[in-house]
């Protein structure tokens, strides 16, 4: 059983799709951490605007993440609680209008809760196989959002297939051999073809996101 | 059964107050852990920090925690550690050598040290008393790895399970939502169309502490 999973109840904007509650096929997390950092917490009424900035680009990268169209969803889940009634109702009423639109049956559910089952998810996945990081970029867009679908599918993390492992040719090896960046240029030749290929299909990256993904892939030393 | 729960705020709102002070940024958890790591391993701590025990309950307080971190710091930029400063933060301030400057890491440090070890004392004291098989631990401060650790160390002294998320799983995401909608609609559940938003919604657990 597939479900679309929505979270909205406080500064982040979820989207998941999780097959018989364990095995995630997508799972895109927009954080807005670092507009309210200024604050030292998180201010209500920005995180409701940003919530509905980002709702719909975070579904479309989970629908694009996972690979699959609403034909295949069996049912939609959304958050109604507890957390900032305005960042609630953006995740709740979206989660509602597609199980209607759809005719999929909808369950709320408690965040808290909800909490706890995390203890049984694990990221092993039946598709895409290529080996994949969660790079994360904010959403950062402006407010309200331009209805270019560029500029719509502008945040929200984006998964981009990693180079794994370092080549194993000779000149490869001695590069990494000097122990410098170099025997990792091939992390910009991902980048690129990645943004090539989300040109035609997946998830528009924002450089950020981009930027991340080698910083995280050259942090775990690949 | 609910068994307790924070009579005032929540460890997690705790870590964000407390960094906040601290200059260390939002969100407050792994602002603080960072800072608490950035020390010497074996690095004696000048900073003692009270524990709220509430002893008899199984219900936990932080908000005292946060005030006495308030009041050091305030001290500190006042220059004044007298007035205004609690016991704890006199206690912290004396026994720190005097007059430096606030040592951010220590005072980090001396907080999560104090949220780990109400949590998890009170928690093992409940698991041993209710001979529970298992703890799972969730939410955002779940992905506390102090926390993990010295649960782990003394639930494994009890030959007691303890199951946490992967740290990417702590945080809020949707994958959880997904994952506890599909335990309920196996049960045929279903929620009607017209669910309004529940602000103040709680665990769907009885109420019965002590």
């Amino acid at each position: 059983m597939r479900i679309l999973g929505i979270e909205s109840s406080c500064d982040e904007t979820g989207a998941a799709i999780v097959e018989d509650g364990r095995i995630i096929r997508a799972n895109v997390v927009a954080s807005q951490a670092s507009v309210h950092e200024r604050y030292g917490g998180v201010v209500p009424e920005v995180a409701s605007r940003r919530q509905l900035s980002a709702i719909i680009p975070v579904l479309e990268s989970a629908l694009d993440q996972a690979g699959l169209g609403w034909n295949d969803l069996d049912a939609v889940a959304a958050t109604y609680g507890p957390g900032l009634a305005g960042s609630l109702l953006v995740g709740l009423t979206a989660g509602k209008t597609i199980a209607m639109a759809r005719g999929l049956p909808f369950l709320g559910v408690n965040h808290l809760e909800a909490h706890i089952y995390a203890n049984w998810l694990r990221e092993e996945r039946t598709s895409p196989p290529s080996p994949l990081n969660r790079v994360g970029s904010e959403f950062a867009g402006p407010h309200p959002p331009a209805p270019s679908p560029a500029r719509r599918r502008g945040g929200s993390r984006v998964l981009i297939p990693q180079p794994l492992p370092l080549p194993r040719g000779r000149g490869a090896r001695s590069r990494r051999g000097c122990g410098g960046v170099a025997g990792r240029s091939e992390l910009p030749t991902a980048g690129a073809g990645h943004l090539r290929g989300a040109q035609r299909t997946g998830p528009h990256p924002t450089p950020w996101a981009l930027c991340a993904a080698g910083a995280d892939a050259r942090r775990r030393g690949r | 059964m609910l068994l307790g729960q924070t009579r005032d705020d929540a460890a997690g709102e705790a870590f964000d107050k407390v960094a906040r002070v601290l200059g260390l940024g939002y969100p407050g958890g792994p602002a603080i852990e960072r800072a608490a790591a950035s020390r010497p391993i074996g690095a004696k701590n000048p900073y003692r920090l009270p524990r709220a025990w509430l002893n008899g309950t199984r219900d936990f307080s932080f908000s005292g925690l946060k005030t006495a971190v308030v009041q050091l710091v305030e001290g500190y930029v006042a220059g004044e550690n007298e007035s205004g400063a609690s016991k704890y933060a006199r206690e912290g301030v004396a026994a720190a050598d005097g007059g430096g400057a606030l040592n951010v890491p220590d005072v980090a440090a001396a907080f999560q040290e104090s949220v780990v070890d109400v949590l998890a004392t009170k928690t093992v004291r409940a698991a041993r008393d209710l001979g529970v098989r298992q703890v799972l631990l969730a939410g955002g401060v779940a992905a506390n790895k102090p926390l993990r650790e010295r649960l782990r160390a003394d639930l494994a002294s009890l030959d007691i399970r303890l199951s946490y998320p992967p740290i990417a799983f702590c945080t809020d995401n949707a994958a959880m939502i997904a994952s506890a909608a599909y335990f309920h609609r196996r049960h045929g559940e279903r929620s009607p169309l017209d669910l309004d938003v529940r602000p103040g919604l709680q665990l769907p657990f009885a109420t019965n502490g002590t």
